[in-house]
């Protein structure tokens, strides 16, 4: 599974459509990294869900990281004041590119740039967790099995 | 390995593939995005966060 998500992770990135003209590229690439940073988060949570009990069992650390993506932190901007650890870190660099939106300057800029950077740095450790528990879901080892495999 | 843990490794990655064709095919589309969100496509990304911060799969154990 390595082999598939990384290269299509940067083929999706190096590919990624010319601007329009009357677009701003920096908001757009924003966009663009926070909505993917969103399905990954999310992709990496819905399998650690599905196969929970599998997970728990033989990669106990990816289900730690991923209570520890769930667990509620506070944030203002939710109603009840509190939101997933993991949604908080795409909603901060959401919060940032519409501060950069509603006003273009080189210190929202630079806010936005950071929040990214933020947002990356999780991603990173989301992908290395997500190649870990999809190997355990792959269907590999099933097609060849150890010798003696009794049924 | 016993047969119960074959079957739930097939239905797992059955599960898997589902949901990585989907994710896939979110990815291509984003990479095609050339334009600034649109208000729609703003409110459906709020949506769409909103939705997983309910969803069961985002609730910590024992919540």
């Amino acid at each position: 599974m390595k082999n598939l998500i990384l290269p299509l992770l940067l083929l999706a990135l190096a590919g990624c459509a010319s601007v329009a003209p009357n677009a701003d590229p920096i908001e757009v690439r924003a966009e663009q990294s926070i909505s993917v940073a969103a399905d990954t988060m999310d992709l990496f949570i819905a399998l650690e869900y599905d196969h929970q009990l599998l997970i728990e069992d033989k990669a106990p650390e990816v289900h730690q990281f991923a209570e520890w993506l769930r667990t509620y932190i506070p944030y203002p901007g939710a109603p009840s004041g509190q939101l997933q650890r993991g949604l908080v870190f795409i909603q901060q660099a959401t919060d940032a590119r519409r501060t950069y939106k509603a006003l273009r300057t080189i210190e929202n800029q630079n806010k936005l740039t950071a929040a990214l950077a933020a947002l990356e740095q999780v991603l990173n450790s989301i992908q290395s967790h997500l190649l870990s528990a999809q190997a355990l879901t792959k269907p590999g080892p099933l097609t060849a099995p150890a010798p003696g495999l009794k049924f | 390995m016993d047969p119960l843990t074959i079957i739930a490794l097939i239905t797992a990655s059955l599960t898997t593939i589902e949901q990585l064709t989907a994710f896939l095919e979110k990815l291509r589309a984003t990479s095609q995005q050339s334009g600034e969100w649109t208000e729609e496509q703003e409110k459906a990304f709020n949506d769409l966060q909103a939705q997983r911060a309910a969803s069961p799969r985002w609730q910590p154990k024992g919540k």
